[in-house]
């Protein structure tokens, strides 16, 4: 064999054998400190892949028959529910007055072709609890048409129901509203009280 | 180059072959070994340029798989042929190039020339050498009227390993921040798995699952395969591998078992995570996170003011350039201007202006983004090449005044005779 053939091989063959790392490997490399590194926060599943500052300010336990959704604008933590995931559950926190809690409660309304409450009517919804305090809740059916800007459009659905709460709080406006086919959310009741009583402030990450 | 004996004018036609030295010499310092590195070397250059356009690999994993690598990975086989990559053919250069041009070549005043152009080239394999082994580069980027000292990888991706303060507020044992770099986890794919342990964990951390561009998701969406890295309520959504490789996210899952191989803490960890893994075994506190690879340079730089020109009519620019301080621990500031061919040289490194906030509506810029080099073979190509030129001017030197005299020589006969 060759003297050039024979070199290739002894070379070949040493660093194929030296391309893999072995299965268990101590770790040499290490840095000091930045000068302002501060501690991390310890921090929940959920907090830790956010995708929102809401995200970030709650922890929750999804019910087990719910599906977690990408979060959008408006819909800051988002479910799905139902065979074909027609029912809907989502949380959005609404910066400033966010319109307060009986602007918000006709805007659903007008969603199913209601009239605007009259003076006094919000005060007399009944509540749940949520986040420690009673907060009114909604509860209407009919044929549902969430406008044009929601997913899946304008075209009107018969026989829906909505349930929510909207709580205001201090420079903000909070919302959980869960709409659906009047049977599923008839069916999924439980799992949103369960929901909004496991809604609480998370621990701060800064 | 090399001093395979050739001519019987040639330089080295006088070594002859004794010991088994020799021997060796003489099958290393080969024209045939040299014309092969040549060869392998066109054709590696050609493969890794043009792969860089026609396949998803990109201009990082080409530089990876051709040019630093010692075997070109299967992956990157062009036509199903294996190759070599180009570390491995440099290497077997500079062997060659060391025995034919410096050891086998006979020294005297004659070949002095030839000896220093030798000895430069095989200065710029070792300046090669020393930048892929050990050059830093990185991204500093700067808001206006802010500094920052933290230079961040804009290629690498590390999983940190930070011990915190205990539960009751004393203070870690070991300040130190170790990292795993991901060469060292890269092949974790699949059910594969790597342990890493370290002298001062009381722990051992589990890698696997990787994902070159990872998505956290829910475990239960729909897009998943079953095959997966979930953990908890979220899982690893592969999403194809980009040829830009800076807009690639890491992500793997990560396990912790102490050292009765009892599991501590599990988790999904990806470069976007907002908060590592924090978990607490043998009386210590311990952060996981995974993270664009980082350092801190010696001093950190305020950014005054950014500028950008562009062309009519365009949002290109035509020009960018910063107005920066420069700060030192020790109290010491001083004023730079950093633009495109201006780069800032300080305590060993250098700052290159890259790029900006170019999203920003032209005179709006709000941050600067600068390259930070530390390579210590920097200048060394530039001293290779004076040392080869001036071999080379020796030798030219030399030749001609051996035609020269030889000219000389033969017309002074012919002087003679016509006296």
């Amino acid at each position: 064999m060759p003297a050039i053939l024979r070199l290739s091989l002894v070379l070949t063959t040493f660093f194929l054998s030296a391309c893999r790392p072995p299965d268990t490997v101590e770790v040499v490399d290490s840095r000091e400190p930045f000068r302002d590194d501060r501690e991390p926060a310890e921090a929940t599943e959920y907090q830790r892949f956010a995708e929102n500052t809401t995200q970030t300010m709650f922890q929750w336990t999804k019910p087990q028959d719910w599906r977690g959704v990408k979060a959008s604008q408006f819909r800051e933590i988002n479910f799905a529910f139902g065979p074909s995931s027609e029912g809907e559950c989502y949380l959005t926190v609404l910066a400033g007055s966010g319109s307060g809690v009986a602007e918000n409660f006709n805007r659903w309304r007008a969603q199913f072709g209601m009239e605007p409450m009259k003076e006094g009517e919000v005060a007399a919804l009944p509540t749940e609890t949520f986040l420690g305090r009673m907060v009114p809740a909604l509860d209407i059916s009919g044929s549902y048409n969430p406008g044009s800007m929601s997913p899946g459009g304008s075209v009107p659905k018969a026989e829906w129901r909505l349930v929510g709460v909207i709580m205001e709080a201090p420079g903000a406006v909070i919302t959980v509203k869960m709409t659906g086919p009047k049977a599923l959310i008839e069916a999924e009741q439980e799992n949103l009280d369960a929901f909004l009583a496991s809604v609480v402030p998370a621990p701060n990450l800064r | 180059m090399n001093a395979e004996p050739t001519t019987p004018s040639s330089p080295s036609a006088q070594v002859r072959v004794r010991g088994p030295l020799d021997r060796i010499l003489a099958v290393l310092s080969s024209f045939h070994i040299a014309c092969v590195c040549f060869a392998l070397v066109l054709i590696l250059t050609f493969v890794g340029t043009i792969y860089q356009k026609e396949t998803l690999f990109g201009l990082y994993d080409c530089q990876r798989y051709y040019f630093e690598s010692w075997i070109v990975p299967r992956v990157a086989w062009p036509l199903g042929i294996p190759l070599p990559g180009m570390a491995l053919v440099f290497a077997v250069m500079f062997v060659n190039i060391l025995a034919g041009g410096v050891l086998r070549i006979r020294k005297s005043k004659r070949t002095i020339g030839v000896v220093i152009s030798h000895l430069s080239i095989l200065g710029f394999f070792i300046a090669g050498a020393v930048s892929l082994w050990t050059k830093t580069e990185g991204h500093l980027q700067v808001n206006e009227k802010s500094e920052n000292s933290i230079v961040q990888s804009a290629m690498d991706w590390v999983i940190e390993v930070r011990e915190l303060k205990s539960a009751d507020g004393q203070a870690p044992q070991d300040n130190s921040v170790r990292f795993i770099k991901d060469k060292f986890y890269r092949d974790c794919v699949g059910d594969r798995t790597r342990d890493f342990t370290s002298s001062v964990w009381p722990f051992t951390l589990t890698v696997g699952g990787y994902v070159r561009n990872a998505q956290i998701v829910p475990a239960d969406d729909p897009d998943l395969g079953s095959k997966a890295p979930r953990d908890g309520a979220f899982a690893i959504l592969a999403l194809s591998v980009k040829a830009t490789n800076e807009e690639n996210i890491g992500g793997a899952r990560v396990e912790v078992k102490d050292k009765s191989g009892n599991r501590v803490v599990s988790g999904l960890s990806t470069a976007l995570e907002r908060a590592p893994i924090v978990f607490e075994t043998g009386g210590k506190r311990f952060s996981v996170s995974m993270t664009r690879e980082r350092w801190e340079v010696p001093f950190s730089v305020f950014l005054d003011d950014f500028r950008a020109e562009y062309y009519p009519g365009t949002r290109k620019a035509r020009a960018y350039e910063s107005d920066i301080k420069v700060r030192h621990s020790n109290g010491n500031e001083s004023n730079h201007l950093i633009s495109m061919n201006n780069p800032l040289r300080d305590s060993g490194y250098v700052a290159y202006q890259t790029s900006f906030d170019d999203k920003a509506p032209p005179g709006e810029e709000k941050y600067s983004v600068f390259t930070v080099v530390k390579n210590r073979s920097d200048q060394w190509p530039l001293y290779s090449l004076i040392a080869c030129t001036l071999g080379l001017v020796i030798h030219f030197v030399y030749k001609l005044y051996l035609f020269l005299n030889r000219n000389a020589r033969r017309q002074e006969p012919q002087a003679a005779k016509a006296l």
